[in-house]
């Protein structure tokens, strides 16, 4: 087991029990596997230019204790590439426990501690298998795309003129066969703003149509990726671990988040929005947005 | 914004919004900071915040429970909303 490609940013919520939790899991990880590097949030924020080689040759394991999500936000500033994120919070729901509300984590605090230690080694020693990407996938990548395409505000928003199903959650399917690549509009990609770090769903799991399957996020907001589609996850696209940007790039291609095995696509199309549908949807929406904020 | 429809439906016909469990809330505010559409309001007085403008929530959207660290949001069953967009849409389309 080796953390040396990987350094690990707490967050700085020493003020607050879950930030204590963070603070516990960080040094166990650290204990346990010398190799992986710790960062102190504090001196990122201070003086990114410290960190500077880390950030450009490790990737970063960052944990989140609250909302603020200030690890996030600095691992932004440091401009390094997110490889995983903890969020104290999901992992006390998964590990049922119930920390203490006071600053020295008891034992419901140390489990759940203990568990985002555990996923961080885990995560660490995990072989990347390369696996080659199907031919199929890079054709579809490289297809030209038609766009429909309308300035609101400074943004020109785009969505393809065919071959493409929509929900107005902003969300997309495209249908291949049995299955069905899914991903974000243009339109809420532009709303995030820079993404940073791409939640995918878990390979196996069954999703219905309008369930989250997935989640991105950027140093402004975190946000769902709302399933157009019934379906099983068949496969994800691996390439925005590295690139979640890609999301912000082409949204409509190299950006697809997941492959799903479509369970009832007749009944979803009921639901769903053709290109020119969406596409009055969206501006509608950019334009009510823009009218909120002035 | 009663206008606004999700699917052809209006808006005010959808049941769904974040549904605040008092007994588990503790007021940290996250789920008002993170919701861009101003659905919570914050309040003087015992309840120092309210699902305020319920219309304005996205159907289908749950992110604020995310942000929620003592789980005290809760949301419409997700298959009873869908069944009964398409069920007002048959209504309508009957018109
Ligand atoms: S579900 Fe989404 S839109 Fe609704 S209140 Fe929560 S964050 Fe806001
Ligand atoms: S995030 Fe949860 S606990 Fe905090 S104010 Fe909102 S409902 Fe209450």
């Amino acid at each position: 087991m080796s953390g040396s490609e990987f350094a690990l940013l707490p967050c700085n919520g020493l003020d607050k029990s879950l930030g204590q939790i963070t603070r516990a899991a960080a040094l166990n990880a650290c204990t346990a596997l010398p190799e992986l590097e710790l960062l102190c949030p504090m001196v990122c924020s201070q003086d990114p230019g410290r960190y500077k080689e880390s950030a450009e040759k490790k990737k970063l394991i960052v944990i989140d204790g609250c909302g603020t999500r200030c690890a996030t936000k600095t691992a932004a500033a440091l401009q390094a590439g997110i490889a995983l994120k903890l969020y104290v919070p999901d992992v006390v729901k998964s590990t049922g426990s119930r920390p203490e509300a006071s600053l020295e984590p008891g034992p419901g605090g140390l489990k759940v501690a203990g568990e985002i230690s555990r996923l961080i080694m885990s995560h660490c020693s995990e072989k990347k298998s390369e696996k080659a990407t199907e031919a199929g996938i890079e054709d579809w990548n490289r297809r030209e795309l038609d766009f429909l395409e309308a300035m609101v505000d400074k943004f020109v928003l785009k969505v393809p003129k065919e071959g493409y199903l929509f929900n107005e959650n902003d969300c997309w399917a495209f249908v291949r066969g049995s299955t069905a690549l899914i991903g974000i509009s243009d339109y809420l990609q532009t709303r995030a703003g820079d993404i940073m770090y791409v939640g995918h769903p878990d390979p196996g799991k069954e999703i219905s149509q309008f369930d989250e399957a997935g989640d991105f996020e950027s140093s402004k907001s975190v946000l769902q990726v709302i399933s157009p589609v019934s379906g099983v996850v068949v496969r994800i696209n691996e390439a925005l671990k590295e690139h979640p940007e890609l999301l912000n790039e082409d949204p409509y291609r190299r950006g697809w988040i997941a492959e799903l095995r479509l369970t009832q696509l007749e009944e979803d199309r009921e639901l769903l929005l053709e290109s020119e549908a969406y596409f009055k949807n969206m501006i509608d929406k950019a334009q009510r947005e823009i009218a909120g904020r002035h | 914004m009663s206008e606004s429809t999700f699917m052809g439906v209006p808006r005010e016909r959808i049941p769904w919004y974040p549904v605040i469990d008092y007994t588990k809330c503790n007021f940290c505010m996250e789920c008002d900071k993170f919701c861009p559409h101003k659905v919570f309001e914050r309040n003087e007085g015992e309840r120092k915040l309210v699902v305020k403008n319920k219309e304005n929530c996205v159907v289908f959207c749950r992110a604020c429970a995310k942000t929620c660290e003592p789980d005290a949001l809760s949301f419409p069953n997700k298959q009873e909303t869908t069944a009964l967009i398409k069920q007002i849409r048959k209504e309508e389309e009957a018109k």
